[in-house]
């Protein structure tokens, strides 16, 4: 009863956060929902297993590696291009019900282009930057989370956001 | 420094533009941009691309997604709890003392028997003159048990059926006699 409930509190806060990473990482919606339905699976199998307090970081550092396995099994890394959901243009349209259409065309444009620009980011600053930036991780738990040193992610992150700079420029204007 | 910014001065700008400098970094990078044009906008350009990047929307988990998750585990679980149920009291069975006891018992007079049925059986060979010895003892025992059984008749219907049952039988006689004769 209490593992349940451990799980659905655990579903309702990161299961967003874990299928975000997966997507930026696999650049495929569908591989993205596969690894996290995975990764939920597995939260449930271990869930008496792992400390609760380090339960966000326990499920990212899964994803990535469960991420990191498809990739190399399938033999598709850096090949695939992120898919474009219609249902988040759906999603994107109904708020212009509420808002100036041209404003959330733009808003739409920019949002899709900067993650087009942290997709391209290299492997190596993708993630650390996902996890600082989008996903609200400290630097020593993305450390542990990637297995990289902790000055390492540092240069990777600040090297991340040259590079979105560089490529986000007319976004930014 | 007119044009071109040092790469120590521009990451401290990028990290204050970012929310994650320290205090002193900071105020160093606030008084460089009030000073220095090219700093300010620097800042402001990644401050705008910090902006941007944080505004993204999560994506949201489709919900059918969550419900092939607790259907699996469901189902798994329901698997696990038949297999667990049998495993236990499987375990639960023969995890009592006296079954393994007694089953080891019931091997143990299985092998016994076994080896006595496989064992061929003796055979002996007697002389005619060792029958011949048995044959009279026998016949001697069963004389004496004969005389035995004989002389036990003779108590019987001499000492026990005359001695108490016409003792009995009298009595009965003598007072159906009285009765009769109004004695």
């Amino acid at each position: 009863m209490l593992s349940s409930a451990k799980f659905d509190f655990l579903i309702k806060h990161y299961k967003n956060k874990v299928f975000n990473y997966a997507i930026y990482i696999m650049k495929n919606q569908m591989d993205a929902e596969d690894v996290t339905q995975e990764v939920l699976i597995r939260t449930w199998q271990n869930i008496d297993k792992f400390n609760f307090n380090a339960a966000k970081a326990w499920m990212m550092r899964t994803t990535h590696n469960l991420c990191i396995d498809y990739l190399r099994k399938n033999n598709i890394f850096n090949k695939r291009k992120l898919d474009v959901n219609e249902d988040y243009y759906v999603e994107f349209a109904d708020r212009s019900i509420n808002g100036n259409p041209s404003t959330v065309a733009e808003s739409i444009i920019t949002e899709e282009g900067i993650r087009e620009a942290i997709n391209n980011l290299p492997e190596r600053f993708k993630s650390p930057f996902i996890l600082y930036e989008l996903q609200g991780f400290k630097y020593k738990e993305i450390s542990k989370i990637l297995d990289v040193p902790l000055n390492t992610i540092k240069v990777n992150i600040l090297r991340a956001r040259k590079q979105l700079q560089k490529d986000l420029k007319e976004y930014a204007k | 420094m007119q044009n071109k910014i040092e790469t120590e001065l521009a990451d401290k700008i990028i990290n204050v533009a970012y929310g994650d400098a320290s205090i002193a970094d900071k105020i160093i990078v606030m008084l460089k941009a009030a000073k220095n044009e090219n700093v300010n906008n620097l800042l402001e350009e990644y401050r705008a691309t910090a902006s941007k990047i944080r505004k993204l929307n999560e994506l949201q988990l489709p919900d059918y997604l969550v419900e092939n998750v607790h259907n699996n585990i469901k189902g798994k679980s329901n698997a696990e709890n038949i297999l667990s149920k049998i495993s236990t009291s499987f375990i639960a069975t023969f995890s009592r003392k006296a079954i393994p006891l007694a089953a080891s018992g019931v091997i143990a007079l299985a092998v016994i028997s076994l080896l006595i049925i496989n064992e061929p059986a003796p055979t002996h060979k007697y002389t005619e003159a060792q029958i011949e010895v048995a044959e009279n003892q026998l016949k001697q025992s069963l004389a004496i048990v004969g005389k035995v059984f004989i002389k036990a008749e003779k108590n019987f219907s001499q000492d026990i059926l005359d001695k108490q049952l016409n003792k009995t039988l009298n009595k009965g006689y003598y007072l159906v006699n009285n009765i009769l004769t109004g004695g």
